[in-house]
């Protein structure tokens, strides 16, 4: 990335500044060291954070992990995991000269990062769908999907530009193609190989979730432990913690949920706690009182492409579950014990951090997918010799780097016990 | 190091042999399910323990081989672990800082939340 073709009159690629071909890549070599440390020290902010919250508070990370999809998390680690050993063998085969290797390594790598990224799109849109939102908006609930494959409209909306982009590159390879420019189409039917590679990510990640439903839901119709659950309506929930004792519709609306769950458990929850605690969203909760959420439960279509969403914060069916085990807020709030409220707001906090570092993480990777895509062009071109291959090692590295990354966010995020 | 006799290259690229390559990746494939398997252990405090140590065996793999580390120059090994020993750094002073507030943290009345432990702060 550094080094750019004017010092041709020396000796090709060389840099007109360098005295020869490998003072050239050690520089280059040292400099993209460098930009690595920053970023590990861009990421260890993020970390502290985490680090921070999971130590004043571990069982709140306990059970919010339970949110995240082990299985998921495992296939985006192995993806990342095969684009990390095809980049290398690119490094390689631009070390020895390989044009063709370089070239499909290169772009596997490339379709290795957008399945990645059409899981996570799988990942963040089934949460969405919950009401998982950061602190301050989070507001978990169990979406009524009714019968049969349900795919979220943040699914639709997060592919709206992939599939554009899919499209358009299609489209210029067909273009290309057919004026003989077989570089050039051969670029951009890489690149729609990539995109193909989201689809095929959120695709597997979608049938997979739907095969945990349709799993779920057949073992609680087993045992039956739902007695309480008022089955009006099927539902198709992810995470298989249908005990909760309130009922779908009470759910929806918040006043008459609140008023329910105290009738229930007995706790003071009264409407004055919470309002103090709603004190600190920027949301006003007014809207919410007067909303009458649909039964899809995403908030009546309020819901905005910046994902705020209604900031009561609900008690959940989770936490019911969770509480019921090991609830200590039953006691009126005046007590040192940690209230439901108080609960929840921390497990918004633990998918604050969760969507810092994942959505970073995933910036990152969209940046490895331009810069990959660059190489690709000059692969293409011819540009990389045996004794000028850079580039590629460099963006080699980054490539490195942001799996690095994801091999520690894997278990810190999605392996808590 | 290997070099590839079947393929020119300047003397300055250490091509890694594809069979290490292909080796490291089931290494780090192994180590993955393993880090899956061992969060069923019932193993306590030691569960972030052992998951932090399979995930820095991985990124060590990753840094010396993948990343080339294990034939560079001295200089890039000491850039990356300097930023390793910043991270560090970070965290483990970030914490110490915690710490040493902690109770002053827990105990702070927030208007409309109880403390969140019982510890109470002794009068002045």
């Amino acid at each position: 990335m550094a080094h750019d073709d004017h010092g041709k009159e020396h000796a090709p690629f060389i840099a007109h500044h360098f005295d020869d071909e490998q003072q050239q890549f050690d520089a280059g070599k040292l400099g993209i060291w460098v930009f690595l440390v920053t970023e590990v020290l861009f990421f260890s902010g993020l970390f502290c954070a985490y680090v921070l919250y999971r130590y004043s508070q571990p069982e709140i990370f306990v059970e919010a992990s339970e949110f995240l999809d082990k299985v998921l998390g495992g296939i985006n680690t192995i993806v990342l995991l095969f684009s990390s050993l095809t980049m290398a063998v690119a490094v390689r085969a631009a070390q020895l000269n390989q044009r063709k290797v370089l070239i499909y390594n290169l772009m596997i790598t490339m379709v290795c990062a957008a399945i990645f990224l059409g899981v996570k799109a799988v990942e963040y849109s089934h949460k969405w769908d919950e009401g998982i939102l950061t602190r301050g908006y989070y507001n978990f609930h169990h979406p009524d999907h009714g019968e049969g494959l349900h795919i979220s409209k943040y699914l639709y909306m997060l592919s709206v530009i992939p599939a554009i982009l899919l499209v358009v590159f299609t489209a210029g390879g067909v273009v290309f193609k057919v004026t003989n420019e077989a570089k050039k189409s051969l670029f951009f039917f890489g690149l729609a190989l990539m995109m193909g590679g989201y689809f095929l990510g959120a695709v597997g990640g979608k049938i997979y979730m739907e095969a945990k439903t349709k799993a779920t839901a057949a073992a609680h119709e087993g045992d039956g432990h739902d007695e309480s659950h008022d089955h009006s309506h099927d539902e198709k929930d992810g995470h298989g913690d249908d005990k909760g004792h309130a009922s779908l519709e009470s759910r929806w609306t918040p006043v008459v949920y609140r008023q329910e769950k105290t009738k229930q458990d007995g706790s003071k929850q009264d409407g004055s706690k919470q309002d103090k605690t709603k004190q600190d969203d920027s949301k006003s909760a007014d809207d919410n009182k007067s909303k009458q959420p649909e039964s899809a439960g995403k908030g009546s279509g309020e819901k905005s492409d910046d994902k705020k969403d209604e900031s009561k914060k609900d008690d959940t069916k989770k936490d019911d579950a969770k509480a019921d085990a090991g609830k200590e807020s039953g006691a009126p709030g005046d007590t040192a014990s940690v209230t439901e409220e108080e609960r929840q707001r921390r497990v918004g906090i633990f998918f604050s951090i969760y969507y810092c570092m994942t959505g970073l993480h995933a910036i990152h990777v969209i940046a490895g997918m331009i810069a990959l895509s660059w190489l690709l062009w000059r692969a293409i071109h011819g540009h990389f010799r045996p004794d000028y291959f850079g580039p590629v090692d460099y963006v080699g590295l980054y490539w490195h780097l942001v799996d690095l990354i994801w091999i520690y966010l894997f278990p810190l995020l999605y392996l808590i016990n | 190091m290997a070099h590839n006799e079947h393929g020119d290259h300047a003397h300055f690229a250490h091509p890694a042999p594809m069979k290490l390559l292909v080796g490291i990746f089931l290494a780090l494939v192994s180590l993955t399910i393993l880090t899956v398997v061992a969060n069923d252990w019932p193993l306590g405090k030691l569960d972030l323990v052992v998951a932090m140590t399979i995930a820095t065996v991985k990124a060590s793999l990753v840094a010396l081989f993948f990343m080339h580390m294990f034939w560079d120059k001295g200089f890039n090994i000491v850039a990356f672990l300097s930023s390793v020993l910043f991270l560090v750094l970070f965290i483990s002073m970030t914490l110490m800082d915690r710490n040493s507030y902690r109770e002053d943290v827990e105990s702070f009345p927030v208007s409309g939340r109880p403390p969140t432990t019982d510890y109470v702060a002794p009068p002045e």
